[in-house]
């Protein structure tokens, strides 16, 4: 018996141990999981068909039937939350690693190649940064024409400079590193130097930052969808709903509130994953007044 | 073959590190370098190296114009950083930090690259088990090893080694110091040796030169610079390697 106590009492423990200083991390973790989930199965989990149309019902409190209620077209709010699940977290993603894929070539093209690549890249960057960055996407998908694919190029386009800014200057600390000049001494390629040598170093807390900005993305991804120029109807997508829904505000509230939460707890999942793998990778001890 | 260098004067902005600095390296020789901090040892290093750019017309290889670039030359003149530690990379193990050159410079398959890995290890006196660690995981000397090793690997003509024996115990440097002989002789390399340790120096250089003020000031076989050393920073080297050798010996 008194074994079986020391054990219990040593994995209390450790689990306190384990969720100390982490309990937001865990927390954002948690929701964030259940996004990947319903992203993955969303269709098969929704208890109705997203876009079933029921007029008999527009606007109808929640019920067995429809567990949010539904909206003006009588369509199942939580279905269509739980099926857009993929398209607005795709679409999050999608953008992301469009960015990372601009940011990162011209961040390190940059940082190495140095003269006046760096200078024009840099200017580049800086004339983009010039604008701000919500204006600029929407230039960019008034040229395209109102679409998803639209926002998600908009978005990345007004987005990679900061990023670039911070490969360049995270890959010029990284290449200055001695076992970098050690290895081109070796005869390592540049691009296999920075496969090898830089890369590792520049992707952890690039992936933090990015996390961070997944965030943001998904806020003025589903703010273009709100404005009308992201998603098209009928597509199950957080913003388009919040668009959608937005004349019937007054009548059924829950309609606009149901999608703008779900678009909350997204954000803050995100935030407090991003700030969770921030803390891990940081070890300094913050200043104390 | 032999590396010269003639009249190399490097400055940092306004600051003159070394000036008209002439000096040759052989093939199956060990020269060794001393001064004092701050003297420009390690900057004329990299120079030679090409870490940092020398001027035109100040390198030759058999007579013959030598421009150093890390990545292309490594195998001519390579150099083996002071902290190896650093020099290291954190993200591979002993292994695929010697077997790095092999691949890269050496074109050699995996199975062949692996076993001339673990043949350095062993020439190094490097226990097997440290392959699969990385420089994190081994105390300094054992680093100091894997880089002479990786050095090894690449094979090149002529090896700068920046204070190598620093972070060793009174073993190992033993061990280091009859190593470097033997590679000097079966590999024919031509090596520098930039050390504080004179005792170190009188075992394994045959002849040394002394930096002061970024200037060679003297440069003798060795026997002859223990003997008779002409310039006044000389003579302080060798009283006071005298003195500590002494003091060892009581």
């Amino acid at each position: 018996m008194a074994y079986v106590d020391t054990t219990s009492s040593l994995l209390i423990s450790r689990g306190t141990k384990l969720i100390k200083g982490r309990t937001s991390f865990l927390l954002g973790g948690f929701f964030l999981s259940v996004f990947i989930v319903l992203a993955i199965g969303g269709e098969a989990l929704a208890p109705n068909s997203p876009n079933q149309i029921d007029l008999l019902h527009r606007l109808s409190a929640p019920s067995l039937t429809y567990p949010l209620g539904t909206d003006h077209l009588g369509r199942c709010i939580l279905s269509r939350l739980m099926v857009g699940t993929s398209l607005s977290l795709g679409t999050a993603l999608a953008t992301a690693g469009l960015i990372l894929a601009i940011a990162l070539p011209v961040g390190l093209l940059a940082a190495l190649c140095k003269g006046w690549v760096d200078a024009v890249l840099m200017r580049v960057a800086d004339i983009f940064l010039a604008f701000p960055m919500l204006v600029f996407a929407l230039a960019i998908i008034g040229y395209l024409g109102a679409s998803l694919t639209s926002a998600v190029v908009g978005v990345a386009l007004a987005w990679w400079p900061s990023l670039a800014r911070l490969v360049r200057t995270l890959t010029l600390d990284a290449a200055s590193k001695q076992y970098v000049l050690a290895s081109r001494q070796c005869g390592l390629k540049p691009l296999t130097i920075i496969r090898r040598h830089i890369l590792p170093q520049i992707l952890p807390p690039l992936l933090v930052v990015l996390s961070l900005e997944m965030a943001g993305l998904l806020l003025v991804l589903s703010s273009l969808s709100f404005l009308g120029l992201g998603a098209q109807p009928p597509a199950a997508e957080w913003g388009a709903m919040l668009n959608e829904a937005r004349p019937f505000f007054a009548e059924r509230p829950s309609v606009v509130l149901a999608p703008g939460l779900v678009i909350t707890l997204a954000v803050l999942s995100f935030n407090l994953v991003g700030e969770g793998i921030r803390n891990q990778l940081d070890k300094r001890k913050p200043y104390q007044w | 073959m032999t590396l010269q260098i003639r009249n190399l004067s490097i400055a940092y902005g306004q600051t003159q590190v070394i000036s008209q600095i002439n000096l040759t390296l052989h093939p199956s020789r060990t020269t060794g370098l001393i001064g004092r901090s701050g003297c420009g040892k390690s900057t004329l290093a990299k120079a030679m190296t090409g870490i940092i750019q020398a001027p035109q017309d100040t390198l030759f290889l058999n007579d013959e114009h030598f421009l150093p670039n890390p990545a292309q030359t490594g195998n001519t003149v390579h150099y083996m950083w002071q902290d190896p530690m650093a020099s290291l990379s954190p993200f591979l193990n002993a292994l695929d930090l010697i077997s790095e050159p092999l691949k890269a410079i050496h074109k050699m398959p995996k199975k062949a690259r692996q076993q001339r890995a673990h043949e350095l290890l062993n020439m190094v006196e490097l226990d097997p088990t440290c392959a699969a660690k990385r420089p994190h995981q081994l105390s300094g000397g054992q680093c100091q090893r894997i880089a002479l090793a990786r050095a090894l690997a690449v094979k090149p003509q002529f090896l700068v080694l920046d204070e190598p024996l620093s972070a060793l115990d009174l073993v190992t440097q033993e061990q280091v110091t009859s190593l470097l002989r033997k590679v000097r002789t079966e590999m024919h390399m031509g090596i520098l040796i930039i050390s504080h340790d004179l005792q170190t120096l009188a075992k394994l250089a045959d002849d040394i030169a002394v930096m002061d003020g970024g200037r060679i000031v003297e440069h003798k076989k060795t026997q002859e610079f223990f003997a008779a050393p002409k310039f006044p920073v000389s003579q302080r080297f060798v009283e006071i390697s005298k003195y500590s050798h002494m003091e060892h010996s009581n």
